[in-house]
């Protein structure tokens, strides 16, 4: 793993996290290689989320946290950065798509136009022609090409979805990380969310939570599994899944935690 | 239950506008566009009995509830949202929940206590801050000045109104869900950046709802106004500026407690019949207006923030 530190998207060392006196995360350290699909698994409560969250700095805004360790996104300490600005710099460098489809309540294209208007001034024709590109890019751009001034809140789910990973690509995040992005949605919806995953780690790292076992399996390069707030075993999927080390890690393949 | 309900409201409706068509047929269109409603409130109280049906001119009235409405309304709302904003985002849960419970409590204060309150305070403040005896004698043609007036109205309003605004633009701002903030901040949104553009565009539907509901009780909020808006229908002019704040007013309202001693001529109770029928009308608009921008509006039409 040392060998892959040098060029890896996301290292975490020694970290730890807590809510109040409860402890989410005891004393985990992993990295995460660049352009591949990373997926944290585990039963509900083992932490998963918590480093998700703690990746981008979300987790500041739950007033019990407290963490102990570092976090490196592209070589950055991201728990170093103590100003609001830097912070804020580090979150646009990472996309981010939450379990719940959240389109704003306006329209599809204000949905798009959002993370990019909100830091750069940009030309209308461009941000045309990079909303077309980014739509292609999330898989939406051909069904949603005539409904661009009508609400976000009127696509169906899967397509709600997808228009968030599309709006979350606007800003070119090196980075992205899901949150079980499909478990609020049907089984087409999710095969087209993980078709799409496929296609952007080309050029991007993605660190994906779920708790499909199956989806980490079709999706994920590597895979962590985390039980009870440790770290229980990490690697490549293939081995992971076909060669467990560990009894939990068995007993939870064979749905038997 | 309902159905009686329904059947009350319309027997309101009817008698409301029976009693006022006699006034209505007799004054036509001028009855929303002339003026002199209190030298002809009088004159028809003193006409001999069985004596024609007079013409009224509200058009005074109705200036006087859509400017001091309008302005308190709009006065209440900047207050209001920003109130609301403030407590939902800045003060915790749990400070949230204990100054809404206070706003609440503001909401159910009773409006004469208002009115005694802005008699007592606003009406001497806005005499001694604005008003100078060379500006008395210089509109001394054109109407009375004296600390009870427009302006006094649209303060002891704003005050009544703001409570509506805060609690209905508080809900819906609560109810907007986390995971739509937390899009902003993963955006690299700061905090002010995330209410603006997310939080506030979300809660549209109920902030909307709020204002709306709060001018509908502008415009039927009678016994305070009476109580310090100087009780004569000025129309305001454009020639006396920001002058026409310091002028004595008349809501529609505030005219029917005004002239209601008057009510023993027929024609005087036939006139505040209109009154109260056109208030009716917009009682009904604004609430029925409220109602559908809160149920949200467009495909989708979950309405973003509020859930009622």
């Amino acid at each position: 793993m040392d060998s892959e530190a040098g060029r890896a998207a996301v290292s975490v060392r020694g970290f730890s996290a807590y809510y109040g006196g409860k402890e989410a995360l005891r004393d985990v350290s992993l990295d995460v290689p660049e352009n591949c699909v990373y997926a944290l698994i585990g039963p509900s409560g083992c932490g998963k989320t918590t480093l998700l969250r703690s990746i981008n700095r979300l987790n500041d805004f739950v007033p019990s946290f407290s963490r102990e360790g570092e976090i490196y996104v592209g070589g950055t300490e991201v728990f170093s950065l103590s100003d609001r600005r830097g912070t804020e710099r580090l979150r646009r460098g990472i996309g981010m798509v939450f379990q719940q489809p959240n389109p704003l309540p306006i329209s599809v294209r204000g949905n798009m136009a959002l993370p990019l208007a909100e830091h750069f001034r940009v030309p209308r024709a461009e941000m045309d022609a990079r909303i077309v590109d980014r739509m292609k890019q999330g898989a939406i751009y051909d069904e949603l090409k005539d409904k661009l001034r009508s609400s976000a809140l009127a696509l169906s789910g899967g397509q709600q979805q997808r228009l968030c990973i599309a709006r979350a690509l606007m800003l070119d995040p090196p980075l992205m990380l899901f949150d079980e992005p499909c478990s609020a949605l049907d089984p087409i919806a999710t095969y087209a969310i993980e078709d799409l995953l496929s296609s952007l780690k080309r050029d991007r790292t993605i660190v994906i939570v779920t708790h499909n076992m199956e989806q980490a399996r079709r999706v994920a390069d590597y895979t962590a599994f985390f039980y009870l707030g440790k770290l229980v075993e990490h690697g490549p999927t293939e081995r992971i899944f076909s060669q467990p080390g560990s009894r939990l890690l068995s007993d939870y393949i064979t749905g038997r935690v | 239950m309902a159905g009686a309900s329904i059947v009350v409201i319309a027997l309101i409706f009817v008698f409301v506008f029976y009693k006022a068509a006699p006034v209505i047929g007799a004054s036509g269109v001028g009855l929303a566009l002339s003026g002199g409603f209190d030298t002809q409130v009088s004159k028809a109280f003193y006409a001999p009995a069985g004596s024609p049906t007079p013409a009224f001119g509200m058009l005074g009235l109705i200036a006087g509830t859509a400017l001091s409405c309008g302005i308190s309304t709009l006065c209440a709302s900047v207050m209001g949202i920003g109130a609301a904003v403030t407590v939902c985002e800045f003060c915790g849960r749990r400070g949230a929940a204990f100054f809404i419970a206070v706003v609440r409590l503001l909401a159910a204060i009773p409006s004469v206590v208002f009115g005694l309150i802005g008699l007592i305070v606003v009406v001497p403040l806005v005499e001694r801050l604005f008003i100078t005896v060379d500006m008395q004698i210089e509109y001394l043609d054109y109407f009375q000045m004296t600390g009870r007036n427009l302006l006094s109205s649209v303060v002891v309003l704003s005050f009544m109104i703001a409570p509506t605004v805060v609690s209905l633009s508080a809900d819906a701002i609560a109810a907007v869900p986390d995971s739509l903030r937390e899009t902003g901040y993963a955006f690299g949104m700061g905090h002010f950046r995330v209410i603006w553009k997310i939080v506030l565009p979300s809660a549209r539907p109920g902030v909307i709802a709020g204002v709306l509901l709060g001018a509908g009780r502008g415009t039927g909020e009678a016994i305070a106004v009476s109580m310090v808006c100087g009780g004569i229908g000025v129309i305001p002019s454009a020639g006396f500026g920001l002058m026409n704040l310091l002028a004595p007013t008349l809501p529609l309202s505030a005219a029917i407690i005004n002239k209601s001693e008057a009510m023993g001529s027929g024609h005087v109770a036939g006139a505040l019949f209109s009154c109260a029928a056109l208030l009716l009308v917009l009682g009904a608009l604004f609430s029925l207006t409220a109602r559908v921008v809160s149920r949200g509006f467009g495909p989708g039409g979950s309405g973003g923030g509020i859930k009622a």
